[in-house]
């Protein structure tokens, strides 16, 4: 037990200096005039890249097309807003494009639902209409007692005097 | 000093359950109204528990002291029983879009409710063994408590607390903010069942002093 405890206090000094960044290391301050001036490799600094020229519109444009591609919502998203940006009726889509109309109304419709969902969460979220009402209800309700209570014994008090005084003079 | 004390509790608790508490999943900020009342649940329970025991040992001792104090409990327990039924309905507006459900806890804390008046108006309306007739009452509307307590099982849909289905399976911050408030509620339970017993006193002393009128040919 003793060799154990020896070790231990031996030991632990020395996983402490030998971590600089522990709390137990000993390092002095590094703004002290005798501290060890840590050498630093110089590691050269990376090369800027070359100016890119910018994409061209063609380039973007297949880009875009390659990710809606890739990703139906992404797709759908793209669609339904480009349409909402351009308040575009379903009249005039379906003047341009009557085969593709039907397609967009339901894209529309699961837009339009996904919004409708999105706005009953955040209603229910931040629903503070009942909660309110359900304090204001606890308020009410207790400040109505309090005062009922306090109007009776106010009553009783002054009914209860009066009958003494009536008491104490027919006594006399 | 209780009535101060409640004060104190009821600032801090609301500052607890709208700042502290953290926002609840699944009930989102409705939630909020189970910090108030659950407690008044449990005020109405020990309110009502206490009105059936007095009751029990005023039917026995036949003491008025025993009296008093049930009758102040009764009309506490009236109280609290209205602000959970009030709150209850309006959680449930806000969660099942109705204001009342013939769910199996909100049946039976409206029919301990329904009791407890019928307490406060045998008291007011039943005559010279009026004590007696709503002590009895009073000791059937307690044995509904267990009952009400246990009643919630998976089978039904009023909102459970905790993993456990229960307020003792809370934990972190919802735990701390949960039992202040019950504390808080406790503080004023005590206030109001004190004042309301005093105001018990105030009206035996009338009587008595009544009484005496009516000997000393004051009253007729």
């Amino acid at each position: 037990m003793r060799v154990i405890i020896a070790l231990w206090i031996a030991l632990v000094p020395m996983v402490a200096t030998a971590q600089p960044g522990s709390a137990g290391s000993a390092a002095p301050a590094a703004g002290s005039s005798d501290a060890p001036q840590a050498v630093m490799p110089q590691v050269p600094e990376p090369a800027a890249p070359p100016p890119s020229a910018a994409p061209s519109a063609a380039d973007l444009r297949k880009t875009c097309a390659d990710a809606m591609n890739a990703d139906p919502t992404f797709a759908d998203a793209i669609v339904v807003a480009t349409l909402r940006d351009r308040q575009w009726s379903w009249e005039r889509i379906s003047a341009v494009d009557p085969s593709g109309a039907s397609a967009l109304l339901a894209l529309k419709v699961n837009a339009d639902t996904l919004r409708q969902h999105e706005q009953a969460a955040n209603a229910i979220a931040k629903n503070e209409k009942h909660v309110v009402l359900a304090y204001a209800a606890f308020w009410v309700l207790a400040a109505l007692f309090v005062v009922f209570l306090w109007r009776r014994q106010q009553g009783l008090k002054a009914e209860i005097a009066q009958l003494k005084r009536d008491l104490d003079a027919a006594s006399k | 000093m209780l009535a101060v004390l409640s004060g104190l509790g009821f600032v801090v608790t609301l500052y607890l359950a709208f700042v502290y508490a953290p926002f609840e999943p699944v009930l989102l900020f409705n939630q909020k109204i189970f910090y108030y009342h659950v407690p008044h649940a449990f005020m109405l329970f020990a309110a009502t528990a206490t009105c059936g025991v007095c009751s029990l040992v005023f039917l026995k001792k036949r003491t008025p002291k025993w009296d008093d104090l049930a009758l102040a409990s009764a009309e506490v327990a009236v109280l609290f029983g209205a602000a959970v039924l009030i709150s209850g309905s309006i959680w449930a507006k806000a969660a099942w879009d109705l204001w009342w459900t013939w769910e199996k806890r909100l049946t039976m804390s409206l029919l301990l409710w329904l009791v407890l008046v019928g307490y406060v108006l045998v008291r007011r309306f039943a005559g010279a063994s009026a004590d007696r007739l709503a002590a009895g009452l009073a000791v059937f509307g307690t044995l509904g408590i267990p009952f009400i307590y246990t009643m919630v099982d998976k089978s039904d849909h009023h909102p459970q607390a905790g993993s456990g289905g229960n307020v003792m399976t809370l934990t972190g911050p919802m735990k701390l903010v949960f039992w202040s408030c019950v504390l808080t509620f406790f503080l004023w339970f005590l206030t109001l069942v004190m004042m309301r017993v005093q105001s018990a006193r105030a009206e035996r002393e009338l009587r008595e002093l009544r009484e005496q009128g009516l000997d000393a040919g004051l009253l007729t």
